[in-house]
Formats: C-alpha cells, structure tokens, sequence
C-alpha cells in the first residue's frame, strides 16, 4: 500500500525546491543539498520579527569593518562557538540582512539550518528526519517543524537552566518521607580495594 | 420440608445460649458495627480513609487476606487424617476444620470486598454476566478457587450435618470424592493466593519459586495453631469431646511444617543477601535490615521471627509440646508469628521501594484497623455459629423432630434442652 | 502555554457557572435543581437527586444506567451513545462544565511509539504539566500525574538512586540527568494480564486503555505494572470549573470517578485525531517524538533505526512501545 504521505512527498519536495529551501541545489558549488530521503516538511514561520531587522537600516550607511572586535548594543551579546568566530561568520558582510553559508552563498532567516548544520551537520541530519528540533501540532499529514533558532538563540545558542515546575504529590493525607536515598559515591571517588586509589582535586 | 426444618432447627439452636455466649456474640456483634461504620465512611470517601496509597496500594486488608486463605486451607489437614488414614478420633472434629474453613474463606473474601475501590461492581466479576478474565489473570483465579473451595465446604459439611439430622449414616460414596476433591483443592487454593503475589515480575520480593511452598508451609502452622486452641475451648465448653490424640497429631504436624518454613525464610535469606547489591535484595533489605534509613517493618518481621523461634524450640522439645499450657504458648506465639510474617511482612515489603525506587512507607490507619477487624469479627461469629449449631448436629443431639426417625443417635441426650455451653 | 490550544468554546456557557460555584465541584442546591430542569430529569428521580447526591450526585435514572453499564468492548453503538451522554451530564452536574465526550476509533494501519531523548531532557517538568491539564487530573495539591521525571546521577541507572521529587532553584543540576517515565505501552502488558475483569485492554493502535467504569478497583494492575505507571483515585478528584478541558474521550481524559485506576494513554482523545500528545507539544527541548511504528518513513521509526536506544526495564519481556535514545 503506498502511503498518501508517501505519494505527496514529491510534490511537497518539488514545491520546496521552488520556494527557495534547495535554491542553491542548481548551483556548482553548493555541495550539500538536504536529505531527499528525509519525510518532507514546512518550517513553522518564525514567531516574532527581529528587533534590529532589518539590519541594513544602519548598515547601509556604515563601512564594512571585517575586523573581529567588541560590539555594544543594539548587537546581542555572542556566546558561541566559544570564540573561535564573529558575526561575519554567518551574517552576509555585504548584505547583512541576509545570512551566509559555507561556502558562502547567501539564505535567509527561513533556511537557518543550512547555515547552523554547517558545523552542527549531525544535528541538522536528526532536524531533517525528526530525532532532532520539534514537530509541532500534528503527529500525523503535514510535519510542522521548527527551525533551530526558535528553541536557540544563535547568539548564545545553549539553552539556559531554569525552575522546574513543582514536584508530583503524594496521596491526600500522606505526607513526602524526609529522607532521601544515600548519595553513592561514583566509582571514580571512592577507594576500592585492588583499584587505584582517587588522586587529590589538582586544580584548584 | 425437611431442610426447612433442619435450617429451622439450627437457627433456633443459636438463639439458645448462656450468658457468656450472649456475651461472646455480643462482643462480636460490636466490633462488627464499629467495623460497618467505619467500611460506611470508606465507601463515601473513598480509599482514601485507609493509609494506601500509590506507592503502597495494597496493604493490612490485602495482608489478612493472604493469611486467611492459609487458614481456610489448612482445614485439609483434619480432612487428609480423617479420611485417609481413617482416624476416627479426627473423623469426629473433622466437621470443626470444615467450619473453620468456612469462615476463613467468608472473611477472607471479605478483606479483598473491602479492599476494592469500586465494590458496586463487584458483579463485574460474575461469569458472562460481567466479564471474568479467566485463565489469564490470577485474581480471576484466586476469585474461582475461593468460591469453589467455600461451595465444596458448604456442600460437604451441609451433607454430612443433615444425614446426622435426619439419623442416617452418610454414604460414603456420595460425599468421599468431594472431599479428596475438597484435599487438593485446599492446597489449590493457597497455591493460587502465592501465585497472586509472585506472579508479578514487577515485584522481585514476590517473584520466585519459593513463594507458593512457604504459603503452605506457614498455612500448615498457623491453621493448626488456630485448631489445638479452639478445639481446646470447645472442648471445655462441652459442645464436643476432642480426644487427645487429636491435640497431639495437630501439634506434631505444625512442629514439622514450622520447621519447614523456618527453614524456606533462611533460604530466601542467603539468596537476598549473599550479593550485596542487586536490585532484588532492596525488598528484602528494607524488610530486614532497613533501607536509606527507612525500617519500619524492621521490628515488625524481627518480632514474628522471635516468636517463632521461640514457637519452634517449644515444639521441638517433647515434654514441653505434651504439655498443654506450654503447647498454648507455642500456638498463641507461631499463630501471631505467621501473621505477622505472611501478613504485612510479605504484602507490603513488595511494594517498597516502587518499581521507580521510591521508599514509601505504609501504616495502616485506625480506620482501617477497624475496618479489618470488624471483618475478623464477622469471621469469628460464623465459626462460633457454625460450630454453636452444627456440633448438637454432629452429635445427633439435635435431629429431626417429625417422628421419622430411622436410627437414634449414639451419644448425647436426645430430645430435651440441651445443657448450655457456657454452664460451666 | 505556548501550544495548548484547547478550543475552549465552551466558555461562554460556563461563565455563569464557573462564577456560581466559584470554582469548586460541590454544585449548590438551587443550582442543582436548575440544571435539572434544563435536562428535563423531573419527577421523583429529580427530587431525590436534587435534595441530596444520594445516588453518587447522579440522578437515579443516571445512577441506573451507570451501574448496568456493560464494558465498552462489548457496548452497542446506542449503548456507548448512552454512556457518553451520561457522562457529558454527570460532567455538568459535579463540575459544573459541558465537556464533549467522544469515543474516536482506531485509525487503520496505526500503532503509536513513543521515543524520548535522554541527552536532551534537562527535567523542566513541563510535559508533567501539560499531561495534568490536558487529562484534567485533579487540582489539589494531592493529586497525581501520569509522567515522572527521575534525577539521576551521572554514571548511574539504577532506580534506587533516583529522586522523583527534585527541587532545585535551577535544572538541569550539574551531575545529575533527568529520566520521565510513563506507561510504556507495553506490547505484552502484565497489567492487562492482571485484571481480573478486563477492565483494561490493549486497543488495536497500541494504547492500553482502561474502562474506568468497568473497573472494579482492585489495583491488581498496580502490583503488575514495572513502571509504576498506574494510579488509583483514592478520593474523588476535583477540577475547578474553568480548568476543565472539555475534550475529552471515554477512553481518555474524561473525569474519573473515584475508586478507580487510570493511566496514560497517550492522550488518546488527541493522537486519535492526529494530534501530538500534550507531553510531546509542551516539552521545551523537543526530547519527545512521538508518532506511527507502522509508518517507515515516521520520526519515530528513524530513531529506532538510526539512534542508540534503549527500553526500561527491557529484561522483564513487557515489550514496551516507549524507548529512550540519546543523541
């Protein structure tokens, strides 16, 4: 039996193709060109616009400094790829509203994750068929996915820790025991006859 | 006509009675109201009134259940004497273990009622009229063989108390292959209660071979333990002469099963606790020695295995088991023994820690005590009635009265009052 | 709540009751009688309900058809037909809300997995949250919930250590990592091998389910289940009226009576529809896929094909249809 999933994969792929997701799948250099054996999907349109987009609002008017330096605000603040690059490794120098690949051709903000799986390529392999991201709304006919920037923010890309929402109960009129179970001590910290013994902390 | 009057002339025996039986009965009556009360709050808010929860789901009620069905099978041990080694000094009291059986069967199936969240659809459980999940769930087993083991009792007992009524001797062919049938079925029954628990590979306390032999063996404690004192006291109200011999074989029976279970505990001790650390032992851990600083069974299953200890060393030397006072001592301590031991310190232990790991200690609450003990109480009235109407029976004291009568029964007075029980 | 839309199209007629009742279950007298009337149910079976809850807060003819009902496998169309009704109004009557009940088929061709992602979960609780709305447990503070996330420490997998009740200002805790569990949708269920009434079932797209009017509430699935994943109503649960979700199925997030088991079913009144179960759709991190087994080209299936997965407790046979993986 072939799936109507199955069967609307092509056109979907095809549709794709044309609205620009494999636009640079024509061009020589582009090396990289999705997983065509991966379900097909539409990525949920980004929430909010940006702040400071466009960018070429400023920088239209501003000399383009290629020199990595300290920027203030209204630039984020840059927590990623711990420092090895700067803004001009994804933003286009010549046109900043747009983004750019390795190599660089340009995509904008809907085709984020040809530019984030350039470096994160195993993520983006598990984006593209489900095991990375988030589907949203069905499970079953069209896949709504996000992209990468709607659960990271790209500019300090790791997700923060936060509250916990509260604990479960226990039955009405039972109360929580106090105790908790006793800490073991990993295997690597604790002395155990025939093993070598755990060094003393060294840094510090 | 006949049975209208045999039922008839039962009950009026019960109404019969001195002060002290009117005391006893009484005495039961009360704690059973205080029990209804309290099952009447339970019903209206729920399980809630107990101290179960999800952790613990099953606990004292679940736990007296497990210990009942022991005693209801240990009635097999005045039956397989009686009937197959043709002890006629057992064959008399044969029909007191019945009764015994009977009771314990009723209370028994009383504490899984009371445990039941929902018991308005208790009727769920009735054979194509609800949908009875047979043979693939051990409760729907542990639901038939109870109930077939109280009919077969019933039926047995009803057969041969009414042939003693009406002054005929009962035909050995009629009754004989019911009560071979009634043997296994006794040890059917508290194979099948064992096999509720361990059946569950989600509980790895439960989950071994093991389980259904120290069932029987400790049933094969605490039943006897049960008998040599109520025959005793029988026995002195004077419903029933109890020879003996009858005392001294039910004692030498539960010497050697107390032994035996005594000696499955030590086992089921080196299995858990020869490895340190594997998951299974953690039941056990918590049961014995305490677990994260969590013990409350810790003085619970320690006590039940002094007592019997002591139970045991009492049994083993002659003179002391001979001895009546110190053969009620040994009885009093395994019965409690094995109550404690098969009651909460089998039932709840399998739920702690969760299969998550999470120790939740369970206590039962005042409700529930009472609860439970309301339902002991109805248990003890049955057998009280049974043997305070069935014993004139067995001893053609009370027979037919229409003036049919083929042969006159051998012993006891006939016709007449007969002489209280609480007389003396 | 980002992604729970819940069509509350109900809210305009539950305004004035939510108001009335102030958000609690026990429905006023005055108001009981009205609501009566508005159903019709007069007589002598409306006047005793209406002085009293004598019947369980049912009318008697409610009460009746209740406690003749059949199991639902063995139901006619018209008798499910009935028992939704009487659900949809008892619903009205205790909690003072119009849900929809629904008993949404199977779809062909479909058997739900679950896989959840042991690197990305960080143990925000957000599907825990999410799971209690959605199935319209009870609001105490007492009540329960269908997933537990266990902290664990690194290095360790043994349950023992785990703590269900963690706390911290902040998670993910250094040293630690997180563990949900829920019902595992076993393929070879203890628990549904446990009933004594076939109370509980698997259906043919994999969820085990529970007839919470057929059980009896014996709790035997709750020694048979390995992961903990049944729980039992040991008092009446109680939803303030405007925290109802009012779509709900008879096999699914209806509310339960007291006495009963009930467990995770997938959200059965919405991945029967297509939809993501609430956990998958409220978990931050996208740690949960959910989806067809059947389908070779699903999510779920290329996790099992192309991840290092693994099943709790896989040892015991239960075959569950709930796998963890990680990156």
């Amino acid at each position: 039996m072939i799936r109507p999933v199955t069967l609307c994969f092509p056109l979907v792929y095809l549709i794709l193709t044309m609205a620009g997701v494999a636009s640079h799948a024509a061009d020589p250099q582009a090396g990289f060109q999705g997983y065509p054996e991966a379900p097909a999907f539409t990525v949920l349109p980004r929430e909010a616009p940006l702040k400071n987009y466009p960018c070429m609002r400023c920088h239209d008017f501003l000399k383009v400094k290629t020199e990595p330096r300290q920027l203030r605000a209204p630039h984020p603040e840059l927590d990623h790829g711990a420092g090895r690059f700067w803004c001009l490794e994804c933003h286009d120098p010549e046109n900043r509203n747009s983004l750019r690949t390795t190599p660089p051709i340009a995509t904008n903000s809907n085709e984020i994750h040809t530019l984030c799986g350039r470096c994160h390529a195993t993520q983006e392999r598990d984006w593209y068929f489900g095991a990375h991201g988030k589907r949203v709304g069905l499970w079953q006919g069209e896949r709504e996915i996000l992209d990468c920037v709607r659960c990271h923010n790209p500019h300090q890309p790791a997700i923060q820790p936060r509250k916990p929402q509260p604990p479960p109960a226990v039955r009405s009129g039972l109360e929580r025991p106090a105790g908790r179970p006793e800490p073991v001590v990993p295997i690597w910290e604790q002395a155990v006859d025939g093993l070598e013994q755990p060094r003393e902390q060294q840094h510090e | 006509m006949l049975i209208q009057n045999f039922f008839r002339d039962g009950c009026k025996e019960l109404l019969r009675g001195g002060w002290m039986y009117r005391l006893w009965v009484g005495l039961l009556l009360l704690m059973i109201a205080a029990g209804g009360g309290f099952y009447l709050e339970q019903l209206d808010q729920g399980l809630v009134i107990t101290g179960l929860s999800d952790q613990v789901s099953w606990g004292y009620y679940i736990a007296n259940f497990a210990f009942l069905v022991g005693i209801a099978a240990s009635a097999v041990l005045l039956v397989i004497p009686a009937y197959i080694f043709n002890r006629k000094d057992i064959e008399e009291v044969v029909l007191l273990g019945e009764a015994m059986a009977v009771a314990a069967v009723v209370t028994a199936i009383l504490f899984v009622v009371i445990d039941l969240g929902r018991p308005d659809r208790l009727w769920h459980l009735i054979p194509l009229l609800g949908r009875f999940h047979f043979p693939q769930s051990l409760l729907a087993w542990d639901v038939l063989v109870l109930s077939g083991y109280l009919v077969l009792n019933c039926a047995i007992s009803f057969y041969l108390l009414f042939c003693h009524y009406r002054g005929r001797s009962p035909v050995f062919g009629r009754y004989f292959p019911f009560v071979i049938l009634a043997m296994f079925w006794a040890i059917g029954i508290h194979t099948v209660t064992a096999f509720l628990f361990s059946a569950n590979s989600a509980r790895p306390f439960w989950h071994g071979a093991l389980l259904g032999p120290r069932f029987i063996a400790s049933a094969f404690v605490s039943g006897p333990a049960l008998l040599i004192v109520a025959l005793q006291i029988i026995h002195r109200i004077g419903h029933l002469r109890v020879n003996r011999s009858v005392i001294e074989t039910l004692a030498l029976i539960m010497t050697v099963s107390l032994q035996i279970s005594l000696f499955f505990v030590g086992a089921e001790l080196f299995t858990d606790f020869y490895n340190t650390g594997s998951q299974h032992v953690a039941s056990s851990k918590y049961l014995y020695l305490g677990l994260d600083g969590f013990s409350g069974l810790r003085p619970w299953i320690w006590t039940a295995l002094t007592l019997n200890g002591i139970a045991v060393t009492i049994l083993m030397i002659h003179p002391l088991r001979r001895n009546l006072v110190t053969l009620n001592t040994a009885c009093l301590l395994a019965y409690c023994g094995v109550w404690m031991e098969k009651g909460m310190a089998l039932v709840v232990p399998g739920f702690i820690p969760t299969p998550l790991g999470e120790i939740f200690e369970y206590l039962p609450t005042v409700s529930e005590v009472i609860i439970a003990t309301g339902c002991w109480a109805v248990g003890v009235l049955l057998f009280t009635l049974l043997v305070k109407a069935g014993a004139p029976l067995e001893l053609g004291r009370l027979h037919r009265t229409d003036g049919e009568q083929d042969v006159v029964a051998a012993n006891g007075p006939s016709g007449g009052p007969i002489p209280t029980s609480s007389a003396q | 709540m980002v992604w729970n839309n819940h069509e509350n199209s109900n809210m305009s007629d539950q305004h004035d009751v939510s108001t009335q009742s102030a958000g609690t279950v026990t429905v006023p007298d005055p108001h009981r009688r009205r609501l009566l009337k508005q159903l019709g149910i007069a007589g002598a079976a409306g006047t005793t309900a209406a002085s009293a809850p004598a019947w369980g807060g049912s009318t008697l003819l409610d009460a009746l058809g209740g406690f003749f009902q059949d199991q639902y496998q063995r139901m006619s169309p018209s008798e499910i037909e009935a028992a939704l009704a009487r659900i949809e109004r008892k619903a009205k009557r205790d909690l003072g809300v119009d849900i929809h009940c629904d008993n949404t088929p199977p779809q062909a061709g479909v058997v739900f997995g679950y896989a959840l992602n042991v690197s990305r979960c960080r143990g925000y609780r957000d599907c825990v949250q999410a799971c209690i709305q959605e199935n319209n447990h009870g609001r105490d503070p007492s009540s329960t919930a269908y997933i537990r996330v266990l902290e664990l420490d690194h290095g360790q997998m043994n349950l023992e250590q785990a703590d269900q009740y963690y706390d911290p200002e902040t998670v993910p805790v250094p040293g630690k990592y997180y563990l949900p569990v829920q019902c595992m949708q076993c393929a070879d269920p203890p628990c549904v091998k446990a009933c004594p009434v076939e109370a509980t079932w698997m259906e043919p797209d994999g969820i085990v389910v529970v007839d919470y009017d057929w059980c009896i509430g014996c709790r035997y699935c709750m020694t048979a289940c390995p992961y903990w994943a049944r729980h039992f109503n040991w008092k009446q649960p109680t939803i303030p009226a405007d925290q109802v979700n009012p779509d709900t199925h008879y096999l699914g997030n209806r509310p339960r009576p007291v006495g009963v088991v009930e467990k995770c079913h997938f959200c059965i009144q919405r991945t029967r529809k297509g939809r993501l179960p609430a956990c998958a759709e409220a978990c931050p991190t996208g740690a949960r896929v959910f989806g067809n087994l059947l389908d070779p080209h699903s999510e779920i299936r290329y996790v099992l094909a192309n991840k290092p997965v693994f099943q709790l407790k896989s040892e015991l046979g239960t075959e569950p249809k709930f796998w963890y993986f990680t990156d």
